[in-house]
């Protein structure tokens, strides 16, 4: 229940950012809504002064006023959503940017497991979710209770005995209405998590659709995904079977005040103490009031729903960060010397790091090896401040790392990703990206120094780069380093994918541009060590040193610890 | 994974001539419901009436109270209580009607994209990013049920509505009748209008929007890289200014839809002004309702409200002496009706107003469903033994230019044979047409002398399998993984395949041995163990020929001696064609190809070619120290 009220807090406190919007809208929208009570007033009016007593006049004027109760009621309620809709576009926004920072601040790993691999749906649709909540939600749930008990008022102001008999049926309405919902709920829940093993099985079953066609398993795979879709089918429909059945039950008992209404106010008419008006009145509120309360169920239902998707999106926000701060001083100066000195890792309870040292003297190339899982690229974090390490310190020339801003660090040192990424744009663009205010001919200097000059600076990348090299690839990454000019180099397994010849030429090509500064390159192949000047050796926590040291072959541990 | 789709949304003849097609297409699955739309549309139709009927009483009712008979008040009360647990049971008997037509609509259309995916050319997968057909596949298709279903139904509801009400309405009193009836084509004429004037923006809006959500799967993409640079906040204060941009062109529909909502509003309060104008001035001057032709004409309807009211309130109504009570009662409830009688035209409306939406969806869903599936030979292609010729080869993708360029080579049963060249010269696309996933161009793959063309695909991967670059595994345990090479396969003959290739003792030091999931594409896993995996999945396949393709292009130093030996386990006895840049692989094979630009450079020994200073000489000196060096040109019989 904590939970849920946090979850509740989290989301609604977007749109809440905007409180004076907010109050406006609200008060203009329950102003709008007053003017819907108008009309059974009016008509109360109209029968009993104007047919009744026969006055031509007031069926004019009571026509009139109808008309302009619906030109208030529109004209209110127009102006009241239109401020709403743009609270509700800067609220999606802010929450966007929010998850997005997040997002950035987390590790590779961290992202996955917060996200369960579907960031992007986290940033669309459910980020847009919060668009509905604005619109509808708890301020149209508080809307709608202060409108309904308004009609409440009127029509007791009118009839007292005659309403109050009428809305007796209502309370197990709300009753039965929540006891629903919360019974839904739980089933709303596992429909959401049926729908995204099928959405993940699809994407899984394409993705590895050269394996499907392979070993001939089409049918097969798409018998199993059938099987997932029929089960989430027909859960669907047994929820909404379930449901049905409820609404109709509680239809038929918010049926009952009107036959109530007109049996008890039909009485009080005859008996002289209200008039043909009243009672058309009161029979017209309390069909009001009776489809206000199925608006309010409604309602809650969104304000139920809406917490299992602040729960997925807290998931997100509540992924613990992997860097301590994101301030500290802006001015670093040119690093020479890094230190780490028993440092200590975890990733998802696993040590990845047990107490390593390391010293990397200004200038230095050094190869760091070991197999898959030894915590390579996780030392590479460390050392660029990509990640804070759960235990023992890195300094650079002696200065704590964490005295820096991150993000003014890396015009220092820049550690490039296994993968380099290529987006939607120009050759230019995707190298220039890395340091916005640099000139036109320092990217082309850039580039051509990563050995891409074969592709024009203009030649646009599509959504899918198939038509990129491995090697280009990395070369792009090498070009983007290139333009910040770093003076640490960190590359995480440039080669992994990438055949001899185009490894060898690749490996030149970096030691071409080294341009003394230091240089660490992680990765799986022996090869690299024989462009080093040191190799430093990472083993797996459990695989005995010995081991590693015959398979890394040319490896020559010497200042690096072996752990 | 890419979610964007730069489809303009199809607007006006264009989107009506989509949406006919599409009805076309989609008609047929509906067909077999055929039992249960018609029950939806009888209880459409009772709904109608009950509604009507609901009204007629409550009129009736306040009519009896006008002239003072008490008794038939509370039968009235009792017949719109019976009346709303009979709309009620209509309303249930709808609903499940319409479920159960859901249910089976969302399977089967699910189930046919999804087979139609599953059973395309490969080449259209590379073309389009998975992603993109699994928002087809998913929430096109839900769009497109919920278009098929309720939208439909909704129409057909409105109309039903529509008529009984004008019937009902003329019936009691056309000048009454007219104010109300003018105001439902108002309705319809201001939603075609807005709809319309909506067209440019609905427009921009989805093309922003998918704008949007490629910005943003490429910055996720694109993370580390972002870290990596210290671009944070460069890329957050881009990313704000393309929400603000997005929000601007929302905003600017948003608005405009809201002027169609509020127009529709509007057009409820009119009528209700209008009714009580002209309802009330008849009544003064005496006209007396529920006369003339239309009355007559509603008479005959009578018996049918009849069942449903009880006649004891039908007979009092009939009898109701005083005009001016049956026009109070009339007038009262109409002003309470108003809204529940206008509601489904203004439902109609909306819908109108989403036909562009639709169409686009139905477009979307038809591109699949029109895929070409991939073609296939009729014949079946007997055991083979293995021997394995490419004649006179070529290749292009689709209408693009040839990739692979008279290529010639043979192995003989149980030999293996290997490909080499640099990345992108057509070693992988040679690997596909062995097993059939393309068809070549020209020339012919045979195997044994049957040429593959005239094959089905799915008796050629019987026998002859593609293992891939990379390792790919399916969410499941390893067991499952395993299996999938041949489903019908116990747990020994599973665990005999692992140990065979030595890939037992990997897998039992997993967590859960052979009942570890693997995760999400194999993720919990390293890439040694994914190897060894699909290595024991081919093994249980146990086909004649087999294709490894680069399988082992990064290799785990740390298995990488239990991936080589569990390589050539699952080789031995076996035809084999390998593309590896692994030299001890390349090494144990009896010929060699070197292919350069679609072309077959060298050929021989391995020995000979590393010798020889030719491309595999160059080849294997850039690889020098990668990895240790066996002696060159040993057999392949070796373990």
């Amino acid at each position: 229940m904590n939970d849920s009220l946090r979850a509740l807090r989290f989301i609604y406190g977007y749109p809440l950012r905007y409180r004076r919007e907010m109050t406006i809208a609200t008060v203009v929208m329950f102003l709008g809504l007053l003017g819907n009570i108008a009309v059974p007033l009016l008509t109360r009016y109209a029968i009993d002064v104007g047919v009744l007593g026969g006055a031509t006049e007031t069926l004019l004027y009571t026509s009139l006023g109808v008309l302009l109760a619906g030109a208030a009621t529109t004209a209110l309620l127009h102006f009241g959503k239109r401020i709403r809709f743009s609270v509700a576009s800067k609220a999606v926004n802010d929450l966007r940017e929010d998850l997005f920072r997040k997002l950035i601040h987390l590790g590779p790993a961290d992202i996955a497991e917060a996200s369960g691999g579907r960031a992007l749906t986290r940033l669309i649709s459910d980020a847009v979710s919060v668009r509905g909540l604005t619109n509808g939600g708890l301020l149209e749930l508080l809307n709608q209770v202060l409108v309904t008990l308004t009609m409440l008022a009127t029509a007791i102001v009118i009839d007292a005995r005659t309403t109050l008999l009428a809305v007796i049926p209502m309370v197990f309405v709300i009753i039965g209405n929540f006891t629903v919902q919360l019974r839904l709920q739980k089933a709303f829940t596992e429909l959401k998590s049926q729908f995204t093993k099928l959405l993940s099985g699809v994407g899984e079953s394409l993705a590895n659709i050269n394996v499907v066609k392979s070993y001939g398993r089409e049918s097969d795979a798409s018998g199993r995904l059938d099987k997932v879709n029929q089960a989430h089918a027909a859960r669907d429909g047994q929820m909404k079977r379930t449901y049905s059945r409820w609404e109709a039950i509680l239809n038929v008992i918010g049926g009952l005040p009107t036959p109530i209404a007109l049996w008890v106010g039909g009485q009080g008419v005859l008996n002289g103490t209200s008039t043909v008006g009243d009672l058309v009145a009161v029979v017209a509120l309390v069909m009001m009031f009776q489809m206000s309360i199925h608006m309010l169920a409604m309602h809650t239902n969104g304000a139920f729903r809406s917490v299992v998707t602040a729960q997925r999106l807290l998931r997100v926000m509540d992924a613990p960060s992997v860097i301590a701060g994101h301030d500290g001083r802006t001015d670093v100066p040119a690093i020479g010397t890094v230190d780490i000195r028993g440092i200590d890792v975890d990733i998802a309870g696993r040590r990845v790091l047990d107490n390593v040292d390391l010293h990397v003297e200004p200038g230095a190339v050094i190869a760091l090896t070991g197999p898959t899982g030894s915590g390579k690229s996780t030392l590479l974090h460390v050392l660029a401040r990509l990640r804070d390490p759960d235990g023992g310190t890195v300094t650079y020339d002696g200065v704590d790392a964490r005295a820096y801003a991150p993000e003014s660090l890396r015009r220092h040192i820049v550690c490039l990703p296994q993968r380099q990424w290529v987006f939607e744009g120009t050759l230019a663009e995707n190298v220039h990206f890395v340091r916005p205010e640099a000139t036109d001919e320092q990217v082309a200097q850039a580039v051509t120094a990563a050995g891409l000059s074969h592709i024009p600076l203009d030649r646009r990348f599509g959504a899918s780069t198939l038509d990129l090299s491995a090697g280009e690839r990395q070369r792009i990454g090498l070009a983007r380093a290139l333009l910040v000019n770093p003076d640490i180099l960190l590359l995480d397994n440039p080669t992994a994918n990438l055949d001899a010849e185009t490894e060898a030429a690749l490996l030149q090509t970096i030691l071409k541009v080294r341009n003394g500064r230091t240089l660490i390159i992680a990765s799986q192949q022996p090869a690299v060590t024989r462009y080093v000047d040191r190799t430093v050796s990472l083993a797996l926590p459990e695989v005995p040193a010995q081991a590693v040291a015959s398979l890394a072959g040319a490896a020559t541990p010497e200042g690096g610890k072996v752990s | 994974m890419t979610v964007t789709s730069h489809e303009a949304p199809l607007e006006g003849k264009e989107a009506r001539q989509a949406l006919l097609k599409a009805a076309r297409r989609f008609l047929p699955y509906l067909r077999p419901h055929w039992f249960w739309l018609s029950v939806a549309t009888l209880m459409a139709i009772l709904n109608s009436i009950a509604t009507i009927a609901v009204m007629y009483t409550v009129m009736a009712g306040i009519g009896q109270i006008v002239i003072g008979d008490m008794s038939a008040v509370r039968s009235t009360a009792i017949n719109l209580v019976v009346l709303t647990v009979a709309e009620n049971i209509i309303r249930i008997i709808y609903n499940s009607a319409m479920i159960r037509i859901n249910e089976s609509l969302s399977v089967t259309i699910r189930n046919d994209l999804v087979v139609r995916l599953h059973n395309v050319q490969l080449s259209r997968h590379v073309s389009q990013a998975s992603g993109e057909w699994v928002t087809r596949v998913l929430f096109e298709a839900n769009r497109f049920r919920g278009f098929l279903t309720k939208s439909l139904m909704e129409v057909a509801n409105s109309v039903i509505w529509f008529l009984a009400f004008a019937v009902f309405l003329l019936a009691l009193s056309p000048l009454v009748a007219l104010p109300t009836l003018v105001t439902i084509p108002l309705m319809v004429w201001i939603a075609v209008v807005w709809t319309k004037r909506l067209r440019p923006d609905t427009r921009k809006q989805r093309e922003s929007w998918d704008q949007m959500v490629g910005y943003l799967d490429q910055r996720i993409e694109g993370l580390a890289d972002i870290r990596s640079f210290g671009q944070e906040e460069a890329v957050l204060a881009d990313l704000r200014a393309r929400s603000e941009e997005y929000s601007t062109i929302h905003n600017r529909l948003s608005r405009k839809r809201l002027w169609l909502t509020s127009h529709l509003g509007f057009s409820v309060f009119l009528a209700l002004g209008l009714l009580i104008f002209f309802g009330g001035l008849q009544i003064i001057n005496g006209h007396q309702l529920g006369s003339g032709f239309f009355f007559d004409m509603a008479a005959g309807m009578m018996p049918m409200t009849w069942m449903l009211m009880g006649t004891d309130t039908m007979m009092a109504s009939m009898g109701m002496a005083s005009g001016t009570a049956l026009a109070a009662g009339t007038l009262a409830a109409f002003a309470l009706f108003v809204k529940r009688m206008l509601n489904p035209v203004r439902d109609l409306a909306h819908q109108l107003g989403q036909s562009s939406d639709i169409a686009t969806s139905a477009r979307r869903i038809l591109d699949v469903l029109d895929l070409e599936e991939e073609r296939s030979g009729a014949d079946t292609l007997p055991p083979v033994e293995g021997s394995v010729a490419f004649e006179d080869v070529t290749f292009a993708y689709g209408d693009g230019p040839d990739v692979l360029h008279g290529i010639t080579l043979r192995a003989e049963p149980g030999q293996h044979i290997g490909i080499v060249g640099t990345s992108g010269a057509g070693k992988s696309t040679l690997m596909q047409l062995l097993v059939r996933l393309y068809t070549p161009t020209g020339g012919t793959v045979s195997i044994d002398g049957h040429d593959l063309t005239g094959m089905s695909s799915a008796s050629v991967r019987s026998q002859v399998l593609l293992v891939t670059q990379e390792a790919q595994l399916f969410d499941g345990t390893v067991t499952e993984n395993i299996l999938f090479g041949q489903p019908g396969a116990t747990e020994e003959q599973v665990i005999d395949a692992a140990k065979t290739l030595g890939a037992h003792e990997a897998i039992m030091s997993l967590r859960n041995g052979y009942e570890t999931r693997v995760g999400e594409r194999g993720s919990r896993l390293s890439v040694g163990e994914r190897q060894l995996i699909a290595l024991a999945r081919a093994m249980l396949a146990d086909p004649r020929v087999i294709v490894l393709d680069e399988a082992v292009s990064s290799v785990d130093p740390a298995r990488q001696r239990l991936v080589l030996s569990a390589i050539r386990r699952l080789l031995e006895g076996r035809t084999a064609v390998v593309v590896a840049h692994w030299l001890p692989l390349v090494e144990d094979l009896d010929q060699v190809f070197v292919i350069e630009d679609g072309r077959i450079v060298e050929s021989g020994l391995p020995v000979e070619l590393f010798t020889a200073g030719g491309r595999l000489t160059e080849l294997c000196d850039a690889q020098e120290g990668r990895t240790p060096r066996n002696t060159p040109g040993k057999d392949n019989a070796h373990v």
